[in-house]
């Protein structure tokens, strides 16, 4: 009994210690004064800190953009990946294993590998500066993992269903938008999830590419307004501003998390 | 085979895979472009100076490229070892417990992960702090005095270690518990049947079933915690006296704060070879599903 005990424990030490920086972060946030020593809990709690991150317009314009993006790549993404994961499932062509095993190695290689030329690339083309552009930059964060969760999901797809479409004379294209698709809503919510997470957390494409305020994303201008004095830290902004920008997650992990369990198991993650 | 065998795949891919490889192919190209050269933030637009490998040259007799070396080796080291034996050991913690108990912690240990590594950064900066650090809290309580953590270079390293084990030790406890999934129950009851104790399961039967698992999970995280530099950029920026600056730090922090491009694209491309070693042994040890 006292090894089951002693796993319990550790199980609640860990649970604890995931949890301490979310928690710090929500009793700062909520604290009158910043001085040392901060108290544990907030005896006096104050929402002051949400009223000065809402009342800052560059801000507010950045939380804007940050959906609007994460939406737009997500979806793009969403579109993109299944696509390319049916060509991989279910089409026959040669070079596919090559092809495959490039999306593998982009997947293992992190994108911030790559910042120095890209940013160079980017200024080439005249896409700096340019919030839609990063749309297009977040794909390399996304895709791999999404063509995954869409090769895995189509292979529970009934051959049955398939064959009776082939059958009816439904040829390949057809096959795709009105079989596979429609019956793939799970991986559509995960891989959507997916997207908008990644899109909306990312920071160093964020705050390297974009530059004037009206294109910036909420990661990028909250670092910004955190260290906006020279040497002083605004508290009360890095710890609202973070609680902003746990709200999607804790979002996924209420409303969503059956889907993203699909997206774990079928991303190759679970 | 009918004529639209290869165009319809190709339709299929094109978006995609265009997007993938040109941002990682082409990037890699761009980047050789970008070494021979000497391209700093004033003529990143205009014409570039043919130098040839003078850039390698610059790098490899920088002092601090050295010193980033060291700093991702002891980095990367203490991060990697401290993830697989706490997310090992939590994922058949979570493996053993009862169903209720599984579902109850999961989401809490999966949390971390899920969020931005700025929320990561930020959460270890007010616990670290020496104004509003909850640690800090703790440690003049118990009369011990302050402690500035991102002052000192070894406690600046700690500090963003134990940050990147919070946040990255969740995709090992997902991972290693994938692989325990294979690991039936009956397993357990029979080894307890002949008198064996949970550490010697632990350590006999289920680390040697889950070896090949704990190779890809290394070179995974490997991988990922020595190019993801973004939690450092923001807790220490690298400091304090070049304390914290790995290496794909170092190149981002020479192209973006001193504006020479091509010393950052000459450190990059030292970056992607050890990257490229480590996936090697990713591919030895995967056994990759091809389609």
């Amino acid at each position: 009994m006292s090894e089951k005990a002693t796993r319990v424990m550790i199980l609640i030490g860990y649970a604890l210690f995931s949890l301490l920086p979310l928690y710090w972060l929500a009793s700062v946030s909520f604290q009158q004064e910043f001085n040392f020593p901060p108290k544990p809990l907030p005896t006096d709690p104050t929402l002051s800190h949400y009223t000065t991150l809402f009342s800052k317009p560059s801000l507010v314009v950045s939380i804007i953009n940050s959906i609007l993006i994460g939406i737009m790549t997500a979806i793009l993404s969403v579109l993109i990946s299944s696509m390319a994961a049916y060509a991989f499932g279910k089409l026959k062509f040669a070079g596919k294993k090559i092809v495959f095993l490039g999306v593998i190695l982009t997947f293992l290689l992190p994108p911030n590998l790559n910042i120095v030329p890209l940013y160079s690339l980017f200024a080439e083309m005249g896409l700096l500066d340019n919030r839609f552009a990063l749309i297009f930059l977040y794909q390399i964060l996304i895709l791999p993992l999404n063509i995954f969760l869409f090769i895995n999901y189509f292979d529970t797809i009934k051959e049955s269903i398939v064959e009776s479409a082939i059958v009816d004379g439904a040829g390949p294209i057809r096959r795709f938008y009105r079989i596979f698709l429609p019956l793939s809503k799970p991986a559509i919510v995960a891989g959507f999830i997916f997207g908008f997470r990644f899109s909306w957390g990312e920071y160093i494409f964020a705050q390297t590419f974009i530059r004037s305020r009206a294109q910036m994303l909420f990661p990028a201008t909250l670092q910004q307004a955190v260290y906006g004095g020279q040497y002083t830290v605004n508290y009360d902004l890095m710890a609202a501003g973070a609680m902003v920008l746990l709200v999607p997650t804790l979002a996924v992990l209420i409303f969503g998390q059956d889907y993203l369990e699909i997206g774990l198991q079928l991303g190759g993650v679970d | 085979m009918r004529d639209y065998s290869y165009a319809i795949p190709i339709l299929f891919l094109l978006p995609a895979i265009g997007i993938l490889f040109f941002l990682q192919f082409v990037g890699w190209g761009w980047n050789i472009n970008i070494v021979l050269h000497d391209v700093t933030v004033m003529n990143i637009l205009r014409e570039w100076q043919f130098v040839g490998l003078e850039n390698f040259r610059e790098t490899i007799l920088d002092p601090q490229t050295l010193t980033s070396l060291k700093n991702t080796a002891i980095y990367t080291g203490a991060c990697v070892s401290l993830q697989l034996v706490i997310g090992t050991v939590i994922a058949y913690f979570l493996y053993r417990a009862v169903p209720r108990v599984e579902k109850f912690f999961r989401p809490m240990f999966i949390l971390p992960w899920l969020t931005s590594v700025l929320i990561a950064a930020f959460g270890w900066e007010l616990l670290f702090s020496t104004d509003v650090g909850l640690i800090n809290l703790m440690l003049t309580t118990i009369g011990i005095p302050k402690v500035d953590f991102f002052g000192g270079s070894v406690t600046a390293m700690v500090s963003i270690i134990v940050a990147n084990t919070w946040w990255g030790t969740p995709f090992t406890i997902l991972f290693i518990g994938s692989g325990m999934t294979s690991i039936s129950p009956q397993l357990v009851e029979v080894s307890k049947i002949d008198g064996a104790s949970e550490w010697m399961f632990f350590t006999r039967v289920a680390i040697p079933m889950l070896l090949p698992f704990i190779v890809m999970d290394i070179v995974l995280t490997t991988v990922w915690t020595f190019n993801g530099y973004a939690l450092i950029l923001e807790m220490t920026g690298g400091g304090p006296l070049n304390a914290t600056r790995v290496l794909p730090l170092h190149a981002y922090l020479a192209a973006f704060e001193s504006g020479d491009f091509s010393y950052g694209a000459a450190i990059t491309i030292f970056s992607v070879v050890i990257t490229l070693i480590l996936v090697y042994f990713y591919f030895r040890v995967a056994d990759i599903e091809m389609v």
